[in-house]
């Protein structure tokens, strides 16, 4: 057995000893159950609760940085000043990319990537190359502002100063939390934003609310990774060699020969802290794919006979099938999973309970296209899974994750260059890590965390995120139970033109909140309807910060520009905002900080660098390894194999075992989504068809970027992408409006012909809203709604079921069945 | 004189209009302003059995497209080329492009340098 050594989180029995000598509590572990609350744990790292000091237990040095490169963070060029940084949020983005900001007399000129910046490589999108656009926008929020309850939805704003109005959401706030208890106060959030320190807020007030309560079934990236984490005890991505500062020309890389695009538009989506281009970076140096998509992408129009078109919903269908294609023929690794699998028996046994050809008959794919895909995957090495939101967006999702997180296993692709790797939190930097978390097991108690939402009833929602179970809280605004929120902070999300289930019905239930705050850079159909307190935030241009949401690297974001107007960042909001909310329980150990960059100093402390020394490197990788599993980097105690109860990858998974009363499977499994073709077949005559909401635009980061007149000219409306033989029996033309319909809602999309779906698919692009007819907001309608910048008319969302899976997880955005019709206005 | 041009690979261009905007920000240009427009082909059905579609994108450069004299001047590249995430796009003097040709690799010839 090799000698463990500490890993990038957690602690090694030695440093414990150590931390003990010190006089540390040790935390409570199985050998000292003695002390269940001293200590609590997020992601593998564990807090002592009730001090922030000493934080750290692992005292193992941090391994230096693999790279710090030789670049300045500032020079001066052509009577410009170029600060080289990263861009992360606002506007939102999940990617960190390398940026050369370009300012004169303090105003930007031009922004352009960075050549140097292994991450982008001098590559970057329309969005980022708009920015000045976007900052110096006449419609850009610049001042905090106050409304009267009585007047939401007018446009009856007035000017206030940050002191009013933190002293109006702290006397709100304090208010509802002794009225009603702390959990009733919710913090929300956008997404895309590295605004996940948002947590420590809401945790420094006691209330374990936190999340997206709007967002059915949480469906997006949760549900998959908590499946990861369930069954490997740590999330995996796409090894597209990210992970090295020197990128594909690192000897330790090996670039896959295939890779199976799943439910994904690289390119367009972005999605995750994975820039979709480096896809193509592989295609060029030989990768082959194979795509999983109901759209023939422009990459699935590369992957020849390998582009299954799959039904909407059906995703684990396939999965299931490749699995037992894999099984059967034991195309499976047999020395990997001798070693370090759990479970094969138990899922080549599950297996035989299916049928190929029904299987494949379920996703209206051709089982000899199933089998090739499969058998070239399993026989290829390296071979790679790349997944997109479609697997979260539907209510077998989590089962079907679950089959592909076992693909990648059992075919020994699992953390090897190449493959699908395993990414913890930088140096156990958790702080900016995608898990976010931040304070939550610090500043609440457990009998806290179980006041959550959906706590008691969803197991999966105990690991990784600490997030409201939005199931629950849909639910909790007609029964009242387990509770009500009545005030809330919105950081950054537009919902009602945006991931809102059944939109109407959310600004209905949202108005009962006495009290709400927002942040966001522009006037939004959520805030117009919604806020009685409005804060003008910056963007990545106005702050300092650093880029996280990803395991790769730490990167900063250093200020090019002071602030326009009176804007403030996220982070010094949270930093203000939080001295004021602090019970006094925990007041002296939430915001200890003074500066945002003082606390990024604390933040960054297990990397063994100041927040100042990281902006000088502009980036930082920590050191990579391959084959963790091998080296006892991922067990907490450092011992070989995986985070997990067996220490082997569970595709048997402990976890659903031990939560089996739940309804979760310790197998994986197909499940037919809620009201599709064949779960609700008496539908299928009055909604024949099925729809995908989400979409993706080049140009818009989900609901953001419409005003940006260069970007909506590119895409000026809201598009349904529709067969044109389906669209004709109903007398659309190619550019006709027309209605959607289900039995939750409708909405309006004009119609773009594509010939290559299935006649009976069709697909809506989301987020669509008309910042233009600001008007109609201006002349103080007394039809609220009408203030609203159309909001509700062309939003897919709208006709979302609640229905989540048995996981808590997953709602079908990505598989509604509907009906359609000329719109005759 | 030589002539100075771009060369696409056309099967790498996934139409993301990035050279657009790179284009516009670097010239000051007005949103209806451009010096390279993208423009969709397909998807058509070359072979529906053996799933063989052609689904492309093409840069098309305009007389406003100056190949970033100013940029090239310092030695840098036009920031279409810099900035096109698929990395499709090279430039120089033609003759030189014509020797890196490749399949469904387009030359356009721009200006005289």
């Amino acid at each position: 057995m090799a000698e463990a050594t500490p890993g990038r989180s957690g602690a090694s029995p030695e440093s414990i000893k150590k931390g003990e000598e010190q006089g540390w509590v040790t935390p409570a572990t199985d050998d000292h159950p003695e002390n269940p609350y001293a200590w609590g744990e997020t992601n593998g790292v564990k807090y002592r609760r009730g001090s922030r000091l000493p934080r750290k237990i692992d005292q193992t040095p941090a391994r230096p940085a693999a790279e710090t490169p030789d670049v300045p963070w500032k020079w001066e060029e052509d009577g410009m000043t170029v600060i080289r940084g990263t861009a992360r949020s606002a506007p939102g983005c999940h990617n960190v990319c390398g940026i050369l900001t370009y300012v004169k007399d303090g105003k930007i000129v031009k922004v352009e990537g960075d050549p140097e910046d292994p991450y982008n490589q001098g590559r970057l999108c329309s969005r980022c190359l708009c920015i000045p656009e976007y900052i110096y926008h006449e419609d850009r929020l610049l001042y905090p502002m106050k409304r009267a309850r009585e007047d939401r939805g007018k446009d009856k704003f007035e000017r206030i100063t940050w002191d009013e109005a933190y002293d109006i959401i702290e006397r709100e706030f304090k208010r509802v939390a002794r009225e009603y208890g702390p959990e009733a106060v919710a913090c929300c959030q956008g997404t895309g934003r590295d605004i996940v320190q948002i947590t420590r807020l809401n945790a420094s007030m006691e209330s374990p609310s936190k999340g997206v309560p709007y967002f059915a079934g949480n469906s997006c990236y949760l549900p998959r990774i908590a499946s990861m984490a369930c069954m490997l005890g740590d999330p995996c991505f796409m090894d597209c060699s990210q992970f090295l500062p020197k990128r594909y020309d690192d000897p330790r890389y090996v670039v896959p020969g295939y890779c199976i695009i799943w439910g994904h538009q690289p390119f367009y989506s972005n999605a995750d802290g994975f820039m979709g281009q480096w896809i193509i970076d592989l295609m060029r140096r030989g990768m082959k794919v194979a795509v999983v998509d109901p759209q023939l992408t422009w990459i699935a129009a590369r992957a020849g006979k390998d582009w299954l078109r799959v039904r909407p919903g059906a995703d684990g269908a396939i999965a299931m099938a490749m699995l037992k294609v894999i099984c059967e023929e034991e195309l499976y690794d047999k020395d990997f999973c001798d070693k370090w699998v759990y479970g094969l028996e138990a899922v080549c046994e599950r297996v035989k309970e299916y049928d190929l050809d029904e299987l494949c008959e379920r996703a209206w794919v051709k089982t000899e296209d199933v089998v090739r895909v499969a058998r070239t995957y399993a026989t290829t090495k390296p071979a790679a899974i790349q997944w997109g939101v479609a697997l979260d967006q539907q209510t077998g999702g989590q089962q079907a994750a679950h089959a592909l997180t076992a693909l990648w296993t059992i075919t020994g692709n699992l953390d090897v260059p190449g493959g699908n790797v395993i990414g913890q939190a930088c140096w156990g930097i958790d702080q900016p890590n995608w898990t976010g978390c931040w304070g939550y097991d610090e500043l609440l108690t457990p009998e806290e965390d179980a006041r959550r939402m959906g706590f008691d009833i969803y197991p999966m929602f105990r690991v990784g995120f600490k997030e409201v179970c939005s199931d629950v809280a849909i639910k909790s605004w007609e029964s009242g139970e387990p509770y009500r929120f009545k005030a809330a902070y919105f950081a950054t999300s537009n919902f009602l033109a945006c991931m809102g289930a059944q939109t109407p019905k959310q600004l209905e239930w949202y108005k009962t909140l006495e009290f709400t705050a927002f942040a966001d850079l522009f006037m939004t159909p959520t805030i117009m309807a919604l806020a009685d307190v409005v804060l003008p935030a910056a963007t990545y241009e106005e702050r300092n910060g650093f880029g996280g949401l990803n395991p790769y690297r730490i990167s900063c974001i250093t200020k090019a520009i002071e602030p326009v107007g009176e804007c403030r960042d996220d982070m010094t909001i949270f930093l203000e905002l939080g001295k004021r909310l602090a019970t006094p329980r925990n007041e002296d150990i939430a915001w200890p900080w003074d500066t945002v960059e003082e606390m990024w100093d604390y933040a960054l402390e297990n990397g063994g660098f100041t927040w100042e020394e990281l902006r000088d490197s502009v980036w930082k990788y920590p050191e990579f390894e391959y084959r963790k599993y091998e080296k006892g980097l991922l067990r907490p105690d450092g011992g070989l194999g995986f985070a997990t109860e067996t220490g082997r990858a569970e595709i048997y998974s402990m976890v659903f075992h031990h939560t089996s009363w739940s309804g979760l499977d310790p197998l994986p499994s197909y499940v037919e989504p809620f009201e599709s073709p064949y779960s609700a077949p008496e539908d299928v005559d009055e909604y024949p068809y099925i729809v995908t909401s989400g979409a993706r635009v080049l140009h818009f980061f989900h609901s953001e970027q419409r005003q940006i007149e260069k970007l909506r000219r590119l895409h000026p409306d809201p598009l349904c992408y529709i067969h044109p033989e389906t669209a004709k029996k109903h007398g659309i033309e190619e550019g006709d409006w027309f209605w959607l319909e289900n039995k939750y809602g409708k909405c309006k999309y004009k119609a773009s012909y594509n010939d290559t779906y299935d006649p009976r698919v069709m697909q809506c692009e989301h987020g669509w809203w008309f910042p233009e007819r600001k008007d109609e907001a201006e002349e103080n309608v007394e039809d609220e709604n009408r203030g609203l910048f159309g909001v509700f008319e062309s939003q897919i969302n709208n006709m979302v079921p609640f229905q989540a899976g048995v996981s808590g997880f997953g709602s079908n955005y990505k598989c509604m069945m509907c009906k359609i019709y000329k719109d005759e206005s | 004189m030589t002539l100075m041009g771009i060369k696409v690979e056309v099967d790498y261009c996934t139409g993301c209009e990035v050279c657009i905007l790179a284009c516009q920000q670097e010239h000051g240009y007005e949103p209806e302003q451009y010096g390279v427009r993208v423009t969709k082909l397909g998807p058509l059905h070359i072979n529906e059995e053996e799933k063989v579609y052609q689904y492309d994108f093409i840069p098309q450069f305009t007389a406003w497209c100056d190949l970033c004299a100013e940029r090239t001047g310092k030695g840098k590249q036009p920031t279409c080329v810099q900035h096109c995430q698929s990395q499709c796009l090279d430039w120089g003097p033609i003759e030189e492009l014509a020797k890196k040709m490749g399949p469904k690799n387009v030359l356009v010839a721009l200006k005289e340098g």
